[in-house]
């Protein structure tokens, strides 16, 4: 039942080849891929984490963008604020000029119109004193004479009236 | 009852006897070896990315859980033998069930189970030389005192005796515990002590052998380490 023989060099030899064998086509392979899908999921995690801090940068650089924005709208809006209270004034001020212009033409053509109808007045009574002294006196005078004598009383009264 | 233990010789190459043993041994590596072919051929061509089938996921598991296991065992240094472990493994697991399938099991024939135990041998002592030196291992054996050098020789050599007559005396004993029991009770009686016998004994046997032989080289690759600390 136990007898030493050639099988103790053929097991032996047995062991050795199946371990080659079992290195290349089993171990071998299959460690190599666990190996490749290590560096492969690390590769991934690396990646990943790059992403994460590309994309943090960028969100920052966004938010300060953003800030920057409302920054300068916040300014835009206070310009306009300012330019609208310009033009707002200016405005104002435009149209009280003009009602003071419109004013003081108001009173200079009343002032006219007062002058004119002093004049038309005084010509009226001129005519109508020729008229009345005329028919007072019922003596024909000549028209220029009696003019002058008028326009010389008128005067006297004038600067009577001025002193 | 007439029953025969003896190995039997199928035939011949040249004046080289070839035995049953080894006839069962070539057919346990066929399987092994043209098994890990096609199971990993799609290893070496898939992407990294890529999901893999479920049997290219248990391969992946038997594979990954003996490298850490083995790995554990033998420490840093040991790396390079893993894939010889495992393979002794491996083989011992098949050449121990394969009596399931009627053919004899490899080891239970002293020649394997020897064979085996000299290649282990020959691992821890060269291992041993190779991180000591020499001189040193050669010293060694002659610690704690000069007249216990014949005994350290004795207890280096019965090492590889140990281990082969256990795994042997293990497998045999249970082959010829079935072979009785078939004798007389060939129906539903054996299928309980075949779970033990073959299954259970079978399997631990190949993981004591295994383990057995890398705690001694592990010893024997840590010897110098220790005494540089």
């Amino acid at each position: 039942m136990i007898e030493l023989g050639w099988t103790y060099f053929f097991q032996i030899v047995n062991l050795l080849i199946l371990y080659l064998l079992m290195k290349r086509y089993l171990f071998k392979p299959v460690m190599g891929f666990i190996e490749k899908r290590r560096e492969h999921t690390e590769g991934l995690l690396k990646d990943a984490d790059e992403s994460f801090s590309r994309a943090k940068a960028l969100q920052a650089d966004a938010e300060q963008d953003l800030n920057e924005a409302r920054r300068q709208a916040q300014a835009a809006l206070e310009q306009a604020i300012e330019h609208g209270k310009t033009i707002a004034k200016e405005l104002t001020d435009q149209a009280r000029q003009e009602e003071k212009n419109r004013l003081e033409r108001a009173q200079k053509e009343i002032e006219e119109a007062k002058v004119r109808a002093i004049d038309e007045m005084r010509e009226e009574v001129a005519n109508l004193s020729v008229q009345i002294a005329g028919k007072i006196v019922e003596q024909k005078l000549d028209e220029d004479a009696h003019m002058h004598l008028i326009d010389e009383a008128l005067q006297r009264m004038d600067d009577a009236h001025v002193n | 009852m007439d029953l025969e233990f003896s190995v039997k010789t199928m035939f011949y190459l040249g004046k080289i006897p070839v035995t049953e043993t080894v006839v069962s041994t070539w057919l346990i590596m066929a399987v092994l070896v043209i098994g890990s072919f096609l199971v990993t051929r799609r290893f070496k061509t898939a992407k990294p990315g890529e999901t893999l089938g479920t049997t290219e996921h248990v391969v992946e598991l038997l594979v990954d859980g003996l490298y850490s296991f083995i790995g554990d065992v033998m420490g840093p240094k040991g790396e390079a033998f893993i894939p010889y472990m495992a393979t002794l493994l491996l083989f011992l697991v098949c050449a121990n069930l394969i009596g399931l399938l009627g053919f004899r099991p490899p080891t239970a024939d002293l020649n394997t189970t020897l064979g085996f135990a000299t290649m282990s041998f020959i691992l821890i002592q060269g291992n041993g030389i190779r991180s000591q030196g020499l001189f040193k291992f050669i010293k060694g054996l002659f610690e704690p005192f000069v007249f216990l050098f014949p005994l350290n020789v004795i207890g280096e050599i019965a090492t590889p005796f140990s281990m082969a007559f256990r795994l042997f005396g293990n497998i045999l004993g249970g082959m010829i515990i079935m072979a009785l029991l078939y004798g007389f009770a060939p129906i539903a009686i054996p299928v309980l002590p075949h779970i033990y016998f073959d299954l259970f004994s079978g399997i631990i046997q190949a993981f004591i052998f295994t383990m057995l032989t890398m705690v001694f080289v592990a010893m024997a690759i840590d010897e110098d380490e220790e005494e540089e600390n």
